[in-house]
């Protein structure tokens, strides 16, 4: 019996040491001819930037009436430059400069009808982005001036605190979230002690949201207003030293979590009536705010805070407060894949009924969602990522979009983006009329 | 003849069991440097021989028994100015802290994952290979000793005590080839759960300021002996000793670049 056990165990460990033998037969070498490595030498100026081809198809609408713009089959033919220099001016100062150009064939390449504000809003455009000087002026004192953004808040999907900057909203659930926020100019002070950061800006530059053009497919207002409703131009509050905007934050960062606290008088995203309804304005309003991350193992707990005050509506003529809660978690557990869930709930105080009527369209309470998940395949070459953004009350959709969409590395300058995008309705009728707005889209990027 | 057969084995696996504690103790306390800048980039080749490559700046330096780091990307053109910044602890028990700079999002962002066996950067090399094993997660075992190149070299089996170290790294067993002059690791066999191996060869160890530091590591995964992915990583301009002031590794100095 002893032997038996005896021949069995050097049988084993011959065949063990066979498949050991076998597996190292893996080190032997393979003649791969590695392309030469660039050495990237530090310059004074530094070039970057993307041309980007764009394209997207709608595939949900209907045939519009005698005199209505077209909507369905191509929508997108653009082409979009972006450049950017940033320089190394000494040790401690640095600058960037950075501008974006597009321009849409589609609006000549289409035999339909658009309107002057869509022509305006969507055919071409070019634009300063970031332009700054970023520098030191003591120890644990930083500085910078000029069109900057400001990214407040912990969340990644839904915005809360996140109120400095304003917004790109021309195309709904279309524009990436790199390109949703607007430059604004303002001076920036950091004051750094220890784990914590003092941030107090300036904004002397009053820029409002870039809004859909009013018909265009993500502003249908022959199905919402009614006909014959004038919609008035918007105007932007004069930039000035008296319409100065404000922001303050503090920020601990920790072992395990952080913790900021945001305070600011800036420009509402929303606009109101004013001037007898011939035009539509901005006005300041004043926010204070608290934002928390924990990390627990492979999990990211967020939770945000915000309380809003001096909201104007047009509705009714008193201003508004609202309070503005989210809870999220990010998981990051399983290899190459992120799930992520956001839940907002807004709450408006002293609400009247009226508020929900045109063009308002705002409720006592509002909840919003975000889940994400994104799939890194293909050693990083590819990234399946899928959105779902809803608002919903007592029980009802509201309306919202959702997302799927691949982005695809064909080497290390070209890029490939392709995807759909379905539009949700619901209650809301500002939502509900971009249901038929589903679109595939595909973009193609060479980086420089 | 049988019970000497038994009783040779028994204690030679004895005698290993002492050595490898010793050998695997020295390995860890090896001085690999501290206050390092260098210029790292990675070829990464897929199984049809294409290639990419990226490139990064690294600050390393040591706070007591943790280490620091900030990795600065610097090409490819659409992830240049990312930044990532690593609180590795020594202590168990407390999770490393992870922030990356996102340039595109203008926003630092807080990463909180224990697994460690994802892809660093797209390469073959998991975030586990980039940090240093924790001596005590693991069971080991002198398999034999060989040479490489003109070199003899331990190899030791390296196994995970449990399967919560298992799940971090992804690797169910490894190989360790300890070059006998010098205790620096030159070679390791790694197999992952889905009957993938992972081949990790250095091709250039150097002696920089009396300290020896792999410039050039090749790591390759395959499975079922066909190769599906390659990377090789190569150090440069390896600075030593530098003064690295504290306020390098910090968000502050992410979001500057540099």
């Amino acid at each position: 019996m002893r032997l038996i056990f005896l021949a069995l165990h050097v049988i084993s460990s011959l065949t063990y040491a066979d498949k050991f033998e076998d597996d190292l037969g893996g080190f032997e070498e393979e003649s791969i001819a590695i392309i030469e490595i660039k050495k990237i030498k530090e310059k004074t100026h530094q070039l970057k930037g993307s041309l980007k081809l764009s394209s997207s198809y709608n595939y949900a609408h209907n045939a519009p009436s005698s005199g209505n713009t077209d909507f369905r089959g191509l929508s997108r033919l653009k082409t979009t430059l972006d450049l950017c220099v940033d320089s190394k001016i000494n040790d401690n100062w640095k600058s960037r400069f950075e501008v974006q150009a597009f321009y849409d064939a589609i609006y000549v390449a289409r035999d339909t009808t658009y309107t002057d504000d869509m022509i305006d809003t969507y055919e071409s455009e070019f634009e300063i982005q970031e332009a700054y000087i970023l520098g030191s002026i003591a120890d644990n004192i930083d500085l910078k001036i000029g069109r900057q953004i400001v990214v407040w808040g912990k969340s990644d999907n839904i915005r809360l605190n996140d109120v400095i900057n304003p917004l790109d909203n021309r195309e709904i659930g279309m524009v990436d979230i790199e390109d949703l926020r607007l430059p604004l100019f303002m001076s920036k002070l950091d004051y750094y002690s220890g784990v914590w950061n003092l941030s107090a800006m300036v904004i002397h530059e009053s820029r409002i949201q870039k809004e859909a053009a009013n018909g265009s497919d993500y502003l249908p207002t022959h199905i919402f207003l009614k006909p014959n409703t004038i919609f008035p131009e918007d105007k932007t509050p004069a930039t000035s030293f008296k319409n100065s905007q404000y922001a303050l934050s503090l920020n601990g960062r920790f072992s395990g979590w952080d913790l900021s606290f945001y305070g600011a008088k800036v420009l509402d995203t929303k606009w109101h009536f004013e001037n007898s309804k011939q035009t539509r304005t901005y006005s300041p309003i004043k926010t204070v705010g608290i934002a928390t991350n924990i990390a627990i193992e492979s999990l990211l707990l967020t939770s945000e805070l915000v309380y809003t005050k001096d909201l104007k509506f047009n509705t009714v003529n008193s201003e508004k407060s609202r309070l503005d809660f989210l809870l999220g978690a990010e998981y990051n557990g399983i290899t190459d894949f992120t799930l992520s869930l956001e839940v907002a709930q807004r709450h408006i105080f002293d609400y009247e009924a009226t508020m929900q009527s045109a063009p308002d369209f705002a409720y006592e309470d509002e909840s919003q969602s975000a889940l994400r998940m994104s799939y890194s395949f293909n050693h990083e070459k590819g990234m399946l990522t899928y959105l779902n953004t809803l608002f919903w009350n007592n029980n009802n959709i509201n309306g919202g979009f959702e997302r799927l969409w691949v982005n695809y590395d064909l080497n290390d300058d070209f890029e490939i983006n392709i995807g759909l995008v379905d539009y949700i309705g619901g209650d809301k009728i500002v939502l509900d009329a971009l249901s038929d707005n589903d679109r595939f889209f595909a973009d193609i990027s060479y980086h420089f | 003849m049988y019970k000497i057969l038994l009783i040779l084995l028994t204690v030679g696996s004895f005698v290993f069991a002492m050595d490898v504690e010793e050998i695997v103790q020295k390995v860890d306390t090896r001085d690999d440097g501290d206050n390092i800048i260098s210029d790292m980039s990675m070829v990464l080749i897929d199984k049809a021989n294409k290639q990419r490559v990226r490139t990064m700046k690294t600050y390393t330096k040591d706070f007591g028994v943790d280490t620091y780091k900030t990795i600065y990307f610097l090409a490819p053109s659409d992830v240049k100015n990312t930044a990532f910044l690593t609180y590795d602890y020594d202590d168990d028990a407390k999770d490393d802290d992870q922030w990356l700079y996102l340039p595109a999002l203008k926003k630092t962002k807080r990463i909180a994952s224990t697994d460690k066996s994802g892809s660093f950067m797209g390469s073959d090399f998991s975030y586990a290979d980039m940090t240093k094993p924790d001596l005590t997660d693991y069971n080991y075992k002198i398999v034999k000793e060989q040479k490489v190149g003109k070199h003899n070299t331990w190899i030791i089996e390296r196994l995970p005590k449990t399967q919560a170290i298992l799940d971090e790294t992804g690797y169910k067993k490894s190989y360790i080839f300890v070059r006998q002059d010098n205790f620096v690791v030159i070679r390791a066999m790694h197999y992952l759960d889905d009957g993938k191996k992972k081949y990790m060869n250095v091709k250039k160890l150097e002696k920089i300021e009396g300290i020896w530091i792999a410039t050039e590591i090749e790591m390759k995964t395959t499975k079922n002996k066909k190769r599906l992915h390659t990377t090789i990583l190569q150090l440069s301009d390896i600075k030593l000793n530098q003064k690295l002031n504290e306020n390098l590794f910090s968000v502050r100095q992410i979001e500057k670049g540099i």
